[in-house]
């Protein structure tokens, strides 16, 4: 390889000539070896150096989290991701939990007023409770077709 | 356990797996970065251009075609073709005159002979054509063989060596003078530490 040809290969591979196709290196080592080879390298080297100086690598501040951001919200997602954010996510869960399961046993048990109004319906519609009535009628000691009477009439039962 | 390659976080990614784009997002964002920055020299520019490759990944990951290249390549590919448009846009608006071509990053207030020294090369490399540009970032600055770079900008290994030999040569007779200068301060360096 001659001095000329080094230059060329120093062009087209750079300085490092471990990074050279394997079957130039010893013949570069040998160039380089030599007074013009050497000042040829250094030359070389100068110039990348003088570009690593002068192009660095930008700090990436904060760019990640920008991208991160600006990606579509995942399938089902209903609210943005910084008002739920992860680490809220157990506590929400273990919160909504009682909530949820209060509200199925809330239908799925009877009511217990239901229960008071359904006893109270069947003492009022009840066929004793109409014959004491009628009897009570006939006595004259109350006002038929009035409700008060179904709750007189039963604090009077009661009074009895 | 063995990290996972970026096939397989690619492949995640097409099921909509967050925490997959975070790992390519810490595996090659600064790199991406970094690449768009050198192009543009313009770090606003860097920052869009790098945050739309990856959002690009991200809806696009369905298209990417496992074994014709690797991801990372894929990745560069569509970063360089942002970078593109970019310049396009720009000469678009330096056409219309709504924007001269001297650049303000280039005519400021004087300051040290270090800064200045940058500012030249900055500009010099801003003034390659963009494929000389882009294959002397990726093979010098960024580390990448001939080979993934050619892949990168779709052209031969043969071109891509070509683009960045005249890359190099051009820069060598622009940056004659400081060369010497930062040849010698090197050595200095150098010296300093072997004194060390």
């Amino acid at each position: 390889m001659t001095v000329d040809e080094f230059i060329r290969y120093l062009d087209v591979h750079g300085t490092d000539l471990e990074r050279w196709p394997a079957d130039l290196r010893d013949a570069a080592r040998g160039v380089a070896g030599t007074a013009a080879g050497r000042a040829e390298l250094q030359a070389a080297r100068a110039l990348e150096a003088l570009l690593e100086d002068s192009l660095p690598a930008p700090p990436e501040l904060g760019l990640k989290a920008r991208i991160l951001g600006r990606l579509p919200p995942a399938a089902g997602t209903v609210w943005p991701g910084w008002l739920t954010p992860a680490r809220w996510r157990p506590l929400a869960a273990t919160a909504v939990a009682p909530l949820a399961l209060g509200f199925v046993l809330g239908f799925a048990w009877p009511n217990a007023e239901d229960g008071v109004e359904d006893a109270v319906s069947a003492l009022a519609f009840s066929p004793v409770f109409e014959e004491e009535l009628a009897a009570e009628e006939a006595a004259g000691e109350t006002t038929p077709g009035t409700l008060g009477t179904v709750g007189n009439g039963k604090e009077e039962r009661d009074a009895e | 356990m063995p990290e996972p390659s970026d096939e397989e976080l690619l492949g995640r990614i097409r099921s909509r797996d967050r925490a997959a784009f975070g790992v390519l997002l810490d595996r090659h964002l600064g790199g991406v970065q970094a690449y768009v920055f050198r192009m543009t020299d313009n770090r606003a520019d860097a920052e869009d251009i790098a945050q739309e490759t990856f959002l690009r990944v991200w809806d696009r990951a369905g298209t990417f075609q496992e074994g014709r290249v690797r991801v990372s390549t894929w990745l560069y590919r569509i970063a360089h073709n942002l970078c593109v448009d970019a310049f396009r846009r720009r000469r678009e608006v330096v056409e219309d005159g709504l924007e001269t071509l001297a650049d303000e990053r280039y005519s400021g207030l004087p300051g040290s002979i270090a800064e200045e020294r940058r500012a030249a090369v900055r500009a010099a490399v801003a003034e390659l054509p963009e494929r000389q540009r882009a294959a002397l970032v990726l093979c010098q600055l960024q580390g990448w063989s001939n080979r993934d770079a050619a892949v990168v900008l779709e052209v031969s290994v043969d071109a891509l060596e070509s683009l960045v030999a005249r890359a190099r040569r051009t820069l060598r007779q622009r940056l004659q003078a400081f060369r010497e200068d930062a040849g010698e301060a090197r050595e200095r360096r150098g010296r300093v530490q072997h004194d060390r």
